[in-house]
Order: C-alpha cells, then sequence, then structure tokens
C-alpha cells in the first residue's frame, strides 16, 4: 500500500517535468531557423503555395493553439511523418528502437559483472596492486571517448579475428549477439568507472562492520561470505548510481551506435539533425528525455523494495 | 557536462581524501597533470615550428600515405598531414574545451550562490530547472541545441552553458546552506555589511573549493563533448582540424591506416587524463586544509 502511494505521489512530481519536457520539444520548432513551411513546400513553391502549406499545418495560428494540436497529436500517438514523408516517425521509432534494447541490455549487463569482478578484486587489498591497476582502469575510461574506444575494439580485436562484424547489424539472432559484443564492452567501459567506484567503497565500508566481523567470527568465509554478507549490502548504493546514470547510458549509446553503425534511435536522432529532419529530432528528443524521467522512478522504486530500510513515505 | 561522467567527478569530489598532510606525494598528482595538459598545449602553440606542413594542405596525388620522415604518421584521404592536424587540432580543442567548462562553471556559480544564500522561491526555481535540464541526456541536448543552433563551436558552447552549470549550482548550493549558518557570517551581518558584499566577499569564497576540483574534471567532459559531437558531423566543422572528426575521418580506413583514428584518441586520454590528476590532486590539497 505504502508502495502504491509512493508511486502515486511520485508520478504526480513528474507532471511538471514532463509538462517542461513537451514545451521544450514543442519549442524546438519555433527556435529552429528557416521557416518550417516553406521547407515543406519545397524549393520551388510559390509564396501562394506556401501560405497554404503553414494554414494545413496549423503554423498561422497562435502558439497556444499549437501547443493544444502538439498534445493532441501525441495523445493519439503521432509524431509526424519523416521529412521526406515516407515513414511516420513513430513506425520509425518502434523500428529502430531494437538494435538501441539489444545493446542497452548488453551494455547494462556486461557493466554489472564487469563491476562485482573488479569492485571484489580492488577491494581485496586496498592499495594493493589489483586495487592501483583497476584505479588506473577506471581513470582512463573517464577520459576515454567512447566512440574512440570502440574503434580501438574494431582495430585490435574485429580486424584481424573476424570474430565480430566491423560494425552493422543482422536479421539472425546468432548474428546480433555476434554484432552486439563489441559495442556493449564499448558502453560497459563508460558505464564501470563510476560503478566501480561506488561498489568498491561500500565493499571496503560493510567489509568492516560488527556483522561482518561477526560473520568471519562463526567461520563464514569466502563466496559466501561475499555473495550473502557484503554484496548484499554494499549493492543498494551502487544499485542507485546505476540508475541515476540511465541518462548518461542512453547518451552514450547514441556515440555507440554512430561507432559501430548500429540502426538504433541514437543513429536516427544524430542523422535526423544532420538532415534537419524536424520530426525525427522533436519526436526523438521527446522518447529519450521521457525514457529517462520513467527510469528513474522505476530506479527509486525498485531501490526502495532491494533495501527495506529506505523509507516511501 | 551532467549525467554519468558529471555524477562520477561529484562523486569523486566528495570522496574527500584520506587526511595525509598536504605534503609531496599530493602535489605530485598536479604537477604530472599539469605537465601532461602543458606538453600538448605548448606543442599546439608551438605547432609551425613543429612541423613545416600546413593542417589544410592537400595533397591529392599523395593520399594515404604511410609514416615517413616526410610525414611521420603519414597522411589522410585529402593528402593532408596527420601530424600537423594533430598538432594544430589542439588549438581549437583545448581552448574550446576550456571555454565550455568555465562558462557553465561562472552561471552555475552564480544561480547556486544565490539560490543557498537567499532560498526561497528562488532557490526552489533554480533547483527545479536543473532537475529539468537533467532529465534530458546530455547527447541528445546537445543534438537538440545544434539543431536549433547549427552546427559549430558557437553551439557547443550554447549547450554547455545550458546543461553543466547544474552540478556547479548543486556543489554551491549545498556548501552556501552550510557556510550561510557560520558565525563570520552573522558577524558580518551584524556589523552592517550588505549581503551583496556578505555573499560575493565572505560566503562564496568559503564554499568554492568543491566548484574549483569539479571544473578540473569538467574540462575533460567538455573535451570529450565536443570531440564526439564533431564525430558525429555536428560540432567543429571540415577542414579545420579537431581531433573528434580527425577520428570518424580514420574510422573509414581502421583496416590498413589504423594510426588515423588511434592518434587524435591519444591525445585526448593525455589531455584528460592531465586534467583528471590536477582535479585529484586539487581535492586531495584542498581536502586536507579544510
Amino acid at each position: 500500500m505504502a508502495t502504491a502511494r509512493y508511486v502515486t505521489r511520485r508520478l504526480l512530481h513528474m507532471l511538471p517535468l514532463v509538462l517542461g519536457v513537451l514545451v521544450a520539444t514543442f519549442l524546438l520548432l519555433s527556435l529552429a531557423p528557416g521557416d518550417p513551411a516553406r521547407q515543406v513546400a519545397g524549393l520551388r513553391a510559390s509564396d501562394e503555395q506556401v501560405e497554404q502549406v503553414r494554414a494545413r499545418l496549423g503554423l498561422d495560428q497562435s502558439l497556444v493553439t499549437q501547443f493544444g494540436r502538439y498534445l493532441h497529436r501525441l495523445a493519439h500517438g503521432d509524431l509526424g511523418t519523416t521529412a521526406n514523408g515516407s515513414v511516420e516517425v513513430s513506425e520509425m521509432i518502434t523500428r529502430n528502437v531494437v538494435p538501441t534494447l539489444w545493446l542497452i541490455t548488453g551494455g547494462v549487463v556486461v557493466s554489472v559483472l564487469a563491476t562485482i569482478a573488479l569492485s571484489i578484486l580492488a577491494s581485496r587489498r586496498p592499495g594493493g596492486v589489483v586495487d592501483i591497476g583497476v584505479r588506473g582502469f577506471t581513470v582512463a575510461g573517464l577520459t576515454m571517448p567512447p566512440f574512440w574506444f570502440g574503434i580501438v575494439l574494431l582495430i585490435a580485436v574485429a580486424a584481424p579475428t573476424g570474430w565480430f562484424p566491423i560494425g552493422g547489424w543482422a536479421d539472425t539472432t546468432t548474428g546480433r549477439l555476434r554484432a552486439i559484443v563489441l559495442p556493449a564492452l564499448t558502453l560497459a567501459v563508460v558505464m564501470t568507472p563510476s560503478l566501480v567506484r561506488s561498489l568498491r567503497a561500500s565493499i571496503i565500508e560493510v567489509s568492516g562492520s560488527d556483522y561482518v566481523v561477526a560473520a568471519r567470527s562463526l567461520g563464514i568465509e569466502g563466496w559466501i561470505l561475499d555473495r550473502r554478507y557484503i554484496i548484499r549490502n554494499a549493492a543498494p548504493a551502487t544499485f542507485a548510481l546505476l540508475m541515476s546514470l540511465v541518462g548518461s547510458l542512453l547518451s552514450a549509446a547514441v556515440l555507440v551506435e554512430a561507432t559501430f553503425g548500429l540502426p538504433g534511435l541514437g543513429q536516427s536522432m544524430v542523422q535526423g539533425a544532420i538532415a534537419r529532419d524536424f520530426n525525427v529530432v522533436q519526436g526523438l528528443t521527446l522518447v529519450f528525455s521521457l525514457a529517462v524521467v520513467v527510469l528513474n522512478l522505476v530506479g527509486d522504486v525498485m531501490l526502495a523494495s532491494l533495501d527495506p530500510r529506505i523509507d516511501l513515505r | 557536462m551532467t549525467g554519468g561522467a558529471a555524477s562520477v567527478g561529484a562523486a569523486q569530489v566528495s570522496q574527500v581524501a584520506p587526511a595525509v598532510p598536504a605534503g609531496r606525494r599530493l602535489d605530485r598528482k598536479i604537477l604530472i597533470g599539469a605537465c601532461l595538459v602543458a606538453v600538448i598545449a605548448l606543442a599546439g602553440l608551438a605547432a609551425p615550428l613543429l612541423t613545416s606542413h600546413s593542417p589544410t594542405a592537400q595533397d591529392v596525388t599523395n593520399r594515404l600515405a604511410s609514416p615517413s620522415s616526410e610525414h611521420w604518421l603519414g597522411t589522410d584521404m585529402f593528402g593532408r598531414d596527420v601530424y600537423a592536424r594533430l598538432l594544430y587540432a589542439a588549438r581549437i580543442d583545448i581552448p574550446l574545451s576550456l571555454a565550455a567548462a568555465l562558462l557553465p562553471a561562472i552561471i552555475g556559480i552564480l544561480l547556486g550562490a544565490i539560490a543557498g544564500y537567499r532560498g526561497g522561491a528562488y532557490g526552489t526555481i533554480v533547483m527545479r530547472s536543473a532537475d529539468f535540464v537533467q532529465a534530458f541526456p546530455v547527447y541528445v541536448f546537445l543534438i537538440a541545441v545544434v539543431f536549433v543552433v547549427g552546427p559549430g563551436a558557437k553551439s557547443f558552447l550554447v549547450a554547455s552553458a545550458a546543461i553543466s552549470w547544474v552540478t556547479y549550482a548543486r556543489l554551491i548550493r549545498a556548501d552556501m546552506l552550510r557556510v550561510r549558518e557560520l558565525d563570520y557570517i552573522r558577524a558580518a551581518r551584524i556589523a552592517g555589511l550588505g549581503h551583496r558584499r556578505v555573499l560575493f566577499r565572505h560566503a562564496l569564497p568559503n564554499a568554492l573549493p568543491q566548484s574549483i576540483i569539479y571544473f578540473a574534471s569538467d574540462v575533460v567532459l567538455a573535451l570529450v563533448g565536443l570531440a564526439s559531437l564533431s564525430f558525429l558531423g555536428l560540432g567543429i566543422q571540415p577542414p579545420a582540424a579537431e581531433w573528434g572528426s580527425m577520428i570518424a575521418e580514420g574510422q573509414r580506413f581502421l583496416r590498413d591506416q589504423w594510426w588515423l583514428s588511434v592518434a587524435p584518441g591519444l591525445a585526448i586520454v593525455t589531455v584528460g587524463v592531465g586534467f583528471l590528476l590536477i582535479s585529484e590532486g586539487l581535492a586531495d590539497t584542498m581536502g586536507a586544509e579544510t
């Protein structure tokens, strides 16, 4: 019951944020240079034709009316068509979300596994050789542009071995698995450094706590001690960090998709911006920011259920 | 920049150093970091002395040449000298990332200082705007701004200012809430000093250290952001030499001319590690002082 009330209140808190996002994406159109009506009508259209298009698109009405129509359209899932008019933007999004979801799932799985392994290794002996090595990796991971690391992987792994395609997407599941390995690894290099720092610090803290000392004195050791006593208590803080990184995860996905030529949402957004395709940029800005808002909420709720000490009020 | 790496920066800031007395070991980080940055920055400044080639002169008869005594890092797909481009790119990347970190720092520090000192409705508006900016993934926001302003250095600066002020505002506001309750601030008020003077002369200087530490690591995020935007074709436009766009151009030839992409990336990492070390060194020394 408390959870339901918590979710409701968080949803109410979200409303102004969502409204702000809607207004901002709507205003993109009026801020962008150039006359959208003329763009739609084409270069050779007469002034009269341009005015007709303007009236058809409702661009001759007040901003408030236009905003109302924008919301009305969105409520019907209508994001307009791409600039050449061939595809609905909503259709394009449902098609291109597939590689993006593969990439993000793969990236999160690799990040989580790498984080747990590296943090346990590094926290064994703080200040030791392994710890310093892991620290070096986190610093390097912070400064490396993700797209560059991706290219280095292509040069050093994909090109000489031929195990993975040099970018691109596939139709079969095995092909997709092969195509996603290096992009997921690249995404993980972006995510892991901050996660390792957080989990390593929590593990060291929890390891010194009374109940771990007590467990040790009872003869509990090794993997059981790590998993049941230490990780389980150290994880929530890192999990919270992971959820707060959702925005940068999506950001990095944009770059990784461009690097590996994955036909995902980030790639569509970049190409839309280069081609000055208004509906595509507007629709994807909306989808990406709403995804962040919703995932942050999901993260908070999951965190609260992971750690009963967190008060939902 | 806000987002992942930003929260790492913040995490690292709050992770106040072990209370080692400010000794030689701590200053070494700043020294090494400053050396790394200085080497690349000086190479950029002294580019005309270090190479006789122009970064933009094309030589179509000598495209994609391998490294030689004439072209130390070979030539790119237009026959331009890669070594010269690498050097001249430092003249764009380093000052622009510094500017892209400084601009939001000033905005964020002012907004955060007033929000923390005054609080009330003003503080609420500032913090709600911060929440709003963070609802957008950084690169989605960057691309949207570039879409509005048009590609180039200007839109990168506008976008950075619009995004990165958030972290400074949060840091400064949090410190300000603490500092404004301290005795010497009360004393300054009782002594009859005006709010503006107390805020800027007495309170703000004592809330600044965290932001200075964060600034050094934020330069890294700005550098990577600029390179990323140019890599996507939405940043610095050709034919100007810029590390990110050099990486993108080289990617097409990664099988045979792999150094075209690898070399500019190493330059970015060198400068980035330099600024991160400076940031950590500052955190160590300033943390030890307070």
